[in-house]
């Protein structure tokens, strides 16, 4: 529960942070900016100010539309390339199986970090490139899941009973076998947006993420540990957001691996 | 033995206990040397020891980057331009005791530039700033000639380069490849040892000619996090920073033990435009981008306040007397108008920078950020890309990058080394990213190039920098001031150009 407050809080004010507050997330502004910029919270700047004299809570809340959206992209590209690679591994074994698994192992065999540096520093830093370096990172993840799901669920009972009245591969895969392997996938992708925010924070803390100057955590988190020693505000609070979602996501996906898991709630 | 054994003990532990501090200078940089031999230089960490232990024959002036004679007490150029006589100091010694005389220069010259030099160095990086010499001989045992194979202007300050510090023959003979680890130079300061990574230690050289430095020990200490540095600088664990961010020069300013010196700016930062694509092409889209351009806000934003605003790619202190360039103009609104008459307001365009940092540029995608947000002012639709070090120097060289944002360090102190590398056809494609060939321009580069009158050399630049700012093809947005971290204890002024050891003083 405690999961679900902290993401409906990043959520609503990430919705709501557009029209109420009264400044730019990333126009600089005009005026002296080397009296507005790196100034402490204040009645004005409740968070402060950032290197370019912006607001730093229009930018913090901005930057979760950016961040989330990065999370739930990535982990909606890891899922549709993942999905049908660990079905497909899964359902039908012998040569597909083998194939899908040794290039999962080829791409597991990478520390995921650096797989996702060598992709972004070979095509350049921007939004695009952060979405595909970390997506591709994940495929392996929802892969594997799939796969193990889909080799328990295929011997069962009721899959041979649909084979047995004449039901196709398709058939059999996407409406007796997904469905039924959907719970363990959901918790996955849950737990999938929280570290796909800390993968793209971190590439974007090291310059090959998302466009210089977009309110996004990691690379508020970069420019304010450059200014630390002038300014302590801007690393703390875009640090916190990023800790304070992903800590979310975590406890989200926790909460509704509990759920979903019969054998948990039976322990219990 | 023993003795010899206990004191190199002792030295060792001078280094290495912070308790022994007070007897030698430590000096914190970024990185450790990689040779000793002068010729064999590439870049400033080796050069900051070559500097203090051998000498040119000619180098500057202690505040400014006007040339004076070190080995060398006078020159003078033949009537054509293509010879130099050059006379040398008299009573000077190398460290390994031999004497310093015209064959040492002879030997020193012919070691770097003939490839089947019996003791040539493994690489000299700086070899092709002497192929305009073709001999160099011993007139008496204090005078060298320099013969040329055409007229230069710039020999002088070629002379003053790493690569042409005075070696000791003796030394490069015993020692062949390793005199890079058992340098012998002329130097107020001579190698005492040399632990990889770990340690410089550099010894105040008894026999030198001139005044003696007043640090009779310096050790030279690679710490590559500036923020670890700067902690030990606090702790009086070190006493000099030379690579200090430009974040840390307030707080350093304000601490109770540490102090700042700056430098006049030896580079310039600027925005280049590829003129063989469109719309970079559009002399009018070159001016609006111009007028959009608000120094004083990049400089607080991306500068920490401490660029100067450029109105040339050559920094001032290099341009000097010839003629003031005016500063760039500022007028969001006239860009606009420039725009809608060229038929791209609201056009997309992109901007290419590097995500590494470089004394020019210490936060490069802060400037390409505030770029971006200047020319979204005036209408235009920007996007970033950011490459790191080897995509963006193939980037910026292939015919189809947008604009880009590119700088340069002096090697030499004359606007020749910014405007010829960086602006001239002959060098399209390679530095001179924008692909710049301007007729006028290169034809007035070129001239001043082998003009040794400098009345005539000023007015071939002002007129090679007014075909420059009419067409545009960069524009120069700041030079960086240098900057460097002392405790309270030091006194130390920077040069432009050097980093002089030997004008340090310690107090206790």
């Amino acid at each position: 529960m405690a999961g679900l407050g902290l993401m409906t809080f990043f959520a609503l004010l990430a919705g709501t942070i557009g029209w109420a507050s009264p400044y730019d997330p990333v126009r600089i502004p005009d005026g002296d900016l080397a009296a507005l910029k790196l100034a402490p919270p204040s009645s004005s700047h409740w968070l402060g100010t950032d290197h370019a004299g912006r607001d730093l809570f229009t930018r913090v809340f901005f930057a979760a539309r950016v961040s989330l959206f990065i999370g739930a992209a990535c982990t909606a590209f890891s899922l549709v390339l993942g999905l049908p690679l660990g079905a497909a591994a899964g359902y039908f074994g012998g040569w597909a199986d083998q194939g899908v698994s040794r290039a999962l192992d080829v791409l597991l065999s990478f520390p995921s970090i650096l797989l996702a540096i060598a992709i972004a520093a070979s095509m350049g830093a921007g939004l695009g490139t952060v979405v595909l370096a970390v997506g591709i990172v994940g495929v392996p993840q929802f892969a594997r899941q799939v796969r193990a799901s889909v080799l328990t669920l295929r011997e069962q009972d009721f899959v041979t009973a649909s084979r047995a009245l004449g039901a196709g591969h398709g058939r059999i895969l996407f409406l007796d076998i997904l469905p039924n392997a959907l719970g363990p996938i959901i918790v996955l992708a849950t737990l999938g947006v929280g570290t796909s925010i800390l993968m793209a924070a971190g590439l974007s803390f090291i310059g090959l993420g998302v466009e210089a100057g977009t309110p996004e955590w990691g690379l508020m988190l970069r420019e304010g540990y450059r200014d630390r020693t002038l300014s302590p505000w801007p690393a703390l609070f875009s640090g916190l957001a990023i800790s304070l979602s992903v800590l979310g996501f975590n406890l989200f996906g926790d909460g509704l691996r509990d759920a979903l898991d019969p054998r948990s709630t039976e322990v219990r | 033995m023993t003795w010899k054994a206990l004191l190199l003990a002792a030295a060792a532990l001078a280094g290495a206990a912070p308790a022994q501090a007070g007897k030698a200078l430590i000096w914190a940089r970024g990185a450790d040397s990689t040779t000793m031999d002068p010729a064999e230089v590439e870049w400033g960490e080796d050069a900051k020891i070559t500097q203090n232990v051998f000498e040119p024959l000619v180098s500057f002036r202690h505040d400014s980057v006007e040339l004076e004679g070190r080995l060398a007490t006078a020159w003078t150029v033949s009537a054509d331009g293509m010879s130099m006589t050059v006379d040398l100091r008299d009573g000077v010694t190398f460290h390994d005791g031999t004497p310093f005389n015209a064959e040492a220069v002879v030997f020193t010259f012919n070691r770097l530039t003939d490839a089947k030099h019996p003791q040539r160095p493994r690489v000299a990086p700086y070899a092709s700033n002497f192929s305009d010499l073709s001999k160099v001989e011993a007139v008496g045992p204090r005078r060298v000639l320099f013969t040329l194979k055409t007229s230069s202007a710039v020999f002088l300050h070629n002379l003053t380069l790493f690569g042409a510090c005075i070696v000791s023959p003796e030394a490069v003979k015993k020692h062949g490849e390793k005199f890079a680890l058992n340098p012998s130079g002329t130097g107020p300061y001579r190698l005492a040892r040399w632990d990889r990574d770990v340690r410089i230690v550099l010894d105040r050289f008894d026999g030198y000619w001139g005044p003696k430095p007043a640090v009779g020990r310096v050790i030279v200490v690679p710490v590559n996090s500036p923020q670890t540095a700067i902690e030990k600088l606090k702790k009086g664990e070190v006493h000099v920073v030379d690579h200090p961010t430009l974040a840390d020069a307030k707080p350093l300013q304000e601490h109770a033990a540490t102090k700042m010196d700056f430098e006049t700016s030896m580079n310039v930062c600027y925005l280049g435009f590829n003129l063989k694509k469109a719309p970079y092409n559009n002399p009018d889209f070159r001016r609006a981008v111009s007028l959009a351009i608000d120094r004083k806000a990049l400089n607080a934003v991306a500068y920490y306040d401490l660029a100067e605003p450029a109105s040339n790619v050559v920094p001032p202190a290099i341009w000097r007397d010839t003629a003031p360039t005016p500063a760039y103009e500022y007028d969001p609104a006239k860009a606009r108008e420039l725009l809608a008459r060229a038929g791209l307001a609201s056009h997309k365009v992109e901007l290419i920078h590097m995500t590494f940092s470089r004394p020019y540029v210490p936060e490069p995608q802060r400037v390409a950020e505030t770029i971006k947000d200047q020319l979204e002012k005036i209408g235009l639709e920007v996007r970033l890309t950011g490459y790191d070090k080897a995509a963006y120097t193939l980037k910026t060289r292939e015919e189809s990058h947008p604009m880009y944002l590119q700088g340069w360090s002096a090697d030499l102190p004359v606007p020749d080394n910014f405007l010829y590398p960086l602006l001239h056809g002959d060098n399209a494609g390679d530095l001179n990213g924008s692909f710049f060939n301007d007729a006028e321009f290169n034809a007035a580069v070129k001239a001043a190039q082998s003009e040794r009158d400098p009345g005539k050399a000023r007015s071939l630049y002002t007129k090679a920098y007014e075909r420059y700012r009419a067409e545009l093809p960069t524009i120069p947005l700041v030079h960086v001031k240098q900057l460097i971290a002392l405790s309270k204890r030091v006194d130390y002024n920077m040069h432009p150009i050097e980093y002089r050891f030997f004008i340090a003083t310690l107090r206790e």
